[in-house]
């Protein structure tokens, strides 16, 4: 239909094997999520003991790793699990921003800026999502691309906060290590809120919708307001993140929280790590994200370029994301196989699905 | 989430014009639908009572398709009525109308591919009508599975299955709504005599349990042997409605629908009627 994240992600490669026999198919709500959702806990209560390194720069590179974990989740709401891939959900990181800068500017706490950001950021999903919901695939796209483009234009043009748009705070009066552990908590957030999803009625009807609409609808769904409640859903959490940012930055302007590349970014590590799945958007949030800031501290000129090629490849073999190949490997097949042959089973049907991908 | 839609109210006249005797479960009035400017459905009054199980045959291109659609909700109407016991719901959205009771099928099945058939299954009674909890719908999708003969597929993903089990499943989806009335899109094209005759004993079943059905059918000999009344579909118009022999006689039918070659089987058959030999491709919405 759409694109790679238009596929039902998990394990849809499946699919495309030759002369794939009828097997057993792994449910959603099947054994693979406790341990999906275990493996992310550990990922996530290892990342908690980076600001014991005392190390500044790393914990500045963790703060934007979880960061974009949480902004790669929050559309995994909507872009993974209903296959609705929204362009322009940097939109709702703005509002975020803007909510919170303007609101410190006006001498409020800044707890009370980033909590009506998100208030204004999920009325606001409530209120486009009616219009552009409605719209199909490609279109919707390109309404929430330009939705969050013209914002941009006009927070500048209309001098929000000041001249172009330009927003100057004060120092924060949190520590960079409190600050860290607010995007934790974030990342947590969404991390548990996709394991809830995962297995929940509201859940399987954003995969139905995904799968076939129309079933979907046939079946009792109101496909629409599911949609709608999953945009919400995607853009709270994005702006939560974004006033985080904000404060922490201690200023900002229309293209650094409008900036499209951060749409283009949560869309690139869901997509990459396995659209829809529990764990794709976490660990390819901090997969990406590490081996970015490699590139770019490695000094080469063309670090973009290096980072470009792999996210190229890594399209292009697995499309179905890194938890997908990860969760083919482990796919249960026989009862009773030894460790060895489920070793070499594993490698067997990593490298088909790696064949079947054309390459 | 709440039920949606009141009971219809018995106080709800029967209008005038509407048939005599007993209100019609399902009562289309003046439908039409247009593709583009191009009629599909024209003019068309229809009505099933409750209990009944009634055929739709007509040639590829007739409207059949569509009908469903309008019936179901999948299709706006261009113009005319929809009334499913006595309330009008020709404006309801599809999921409205699987919670009044209405179910279908596909005529291209399209299951929920990437999920497991118990799944596909469930998912109609966590969201239907009956609206269960996930144990709750889980037990009931595996009793449908065991009706309609898939419950050994349960745990096998929706695009792992055969033509027939994906039929099966396309049945089972709609029964898992529990319905009053239920529109089948050709359930029976593509599978083997043997299939076939399995698929009949299940849709008599699901009909002597109560339920309503609609069939849309190419396969005549099945068609006629299921159904109580028969309507046939010409370019979007009704042309013949009736019990299945007066049908198969009435001159327009054979005619435009079974063309000469079919009226010169008939003279020279000798006993049961059989298959119409089917034009290949599907049937498209126009």
């Amino acid at each position: 239909m759409f694109g790679s994240w238009h596929k039902p992600s998990t394990s849809s490669t499946a699919t495309a094997e030759p002369g794939a026999e009828q097997r057993p198919a792994q449910p959603k709500s099947g054994t693979r999520w406790p341990w999906s959702l275990l493996t992310g806990l550990i990922i996530l209560a290892l990342a908690a003991l980076i600001p014991l390194s005392g190390d500044a720069a790393t914990l500045h590179t963790w703060t934007l790793i979880l960061m974009f974990a949480a902004l790669a989740q929050s559309w995994n709401f909507l872009g993974g699990f209903t296959g609705y891939a929204s362009f322009g959900n940097v939109f709702f990181f703005g509002v975020g921003a803007y909510s919170t800068g303007l609101l410190i500017l006006a001498g409020r706490p800044f707890w009370l800026g980033v909590l009506a950001g998100a208030v204004a950021a999920g009325l606001l999903a409530f209120l486009l999502g009616l219009p552009v919901l409605r719209l199909r695939g490609h279109y919707f796209a390109i309404a929430t691309l330009g939705i969050a483009e013209a914002t941009r234009e006009l927070v500048a043009i209309r001098n929000l906060g000041g001249s172009g748009g330009e927003v100057e705070l004060p120092l924060p009066a949190l520590s960079d290590t409190a600050f860290y552990f607010l995007f934790w908590l974030l990342a947590l957030a969404c991390f548990l809120l996709t394991a809830y999803l995962a297995r929940s009625k509201p859940g399987y009807a954003l995969i139905a919708i995904r799968e076939s609409e129309e079933t979907a609808e046939a079946m009792g769904i109101p496909t629409y307001w599911y949609k709608i409640g999953a945009f919400v859903l995607s853009a709270v959490p994005t702006a939560l993140a974004g006033g985080l940012y904000a404060y922490w930055s201690t200023g900002f302007d229309p293209p650094t929280v409008f900036d499209v590349g951060i749409s283009v970014e949560m869309v690139l590590l869901t997509v990459l790590g396995g659209a829809g799945t529990l764990l794709g958007p976490l660990v390819s949030a901090i997969l990406f994200e590490l081996l970015s800031f490699q590139f770019q501290i490695s000094g080469s000129t063309f670090h973009n370029s290096l980072l470009g090629l792999t996210i190229a490849i890594v399209t292009i073999f697995i499309p179905q994301g890194l938890v997908g190949l990860v969760q083919e490997f482990f796919r249960p097949l026989a009862p009773g196989m030894s460790r060895r042959q489920l070793l070499v089973e594993g490698v067997r049907r990593v490298r088909r699905v790696i064949a079947a991908n054309g390459v | 989430m709440s039920d949606v839609l009141s009971p219809p109210t018995a106080s709800e006249p029967v209008e005038a014009g509407s048939q005599q005797g007993p209100q019609p479960l399902l009562e289309l009035r003046g439908v039409s639908k247009f593709f583009d400017g191009l009629p599909a459905v024209k003019q068309l009054d229809f009505a099933v009572r409750h209990g009944e199980i009634v055929g739709i045959i007509g040639p590829n291109g007739a409207g059949k398709t569509t009908m469903i659609g309008l019936i179901s909700g999948s299709l706006p109407l261009s113009s005319g009525q929809i009334r499913y016991r006595g309330l009008d719901i020709s404006r309801l959205p599809p999921h409205r109308r699987a919670y009044l009771g209405i179910a279908r099928t596909f005529q291209v099945t399209q299951p929920f591919k990437g999920l497991s058939v118990r799944e596909n299954v469930m998912i109609g009674a966590l969201f239907g009508r009956r609206g269960l909890k996930q144990a709750a719908a889980r037990e009931a999708a595996d009793a449908v599975l065991e009706r309609v003969g898939l419950a050994a597929k349960a745990h096998f993903r929706a695009d792992q299955l055969t033509v027939a089990d994906r039929k099966r499943l396309e049945l089972a989806r709609a029964l898992a709504l529990e319905p009053e009335l239920l529109l089948l899109d050709e359930v029976m094209a593509g599978l083997t005599p043997t299939e076939m005759e399995q698929a009949i004993a299940l849709i008599r079943a699901i009909h002597a349990s109560g339920v309503t059905v609609l069939v849309i059918e190419h396969v005549m000999q099945a068609i006629m042997g299921l159904s109580q009344r028969i309507m046939v579909l010409h370019q979007g118009t009704k042309i013949a409605e009736g019990p299945p022999e007066q049908v198969l006689a009435d001159q327009r039918v054979i005619e435009a629908y079974l063309g000469e070659r079919y009226a010169r089987e008939q003279q020279s058959r000798l006993g049961a009627a059989r298959p119409v030999p089917q034009k290949e491709g599907k049937e498209e919405q126009g």
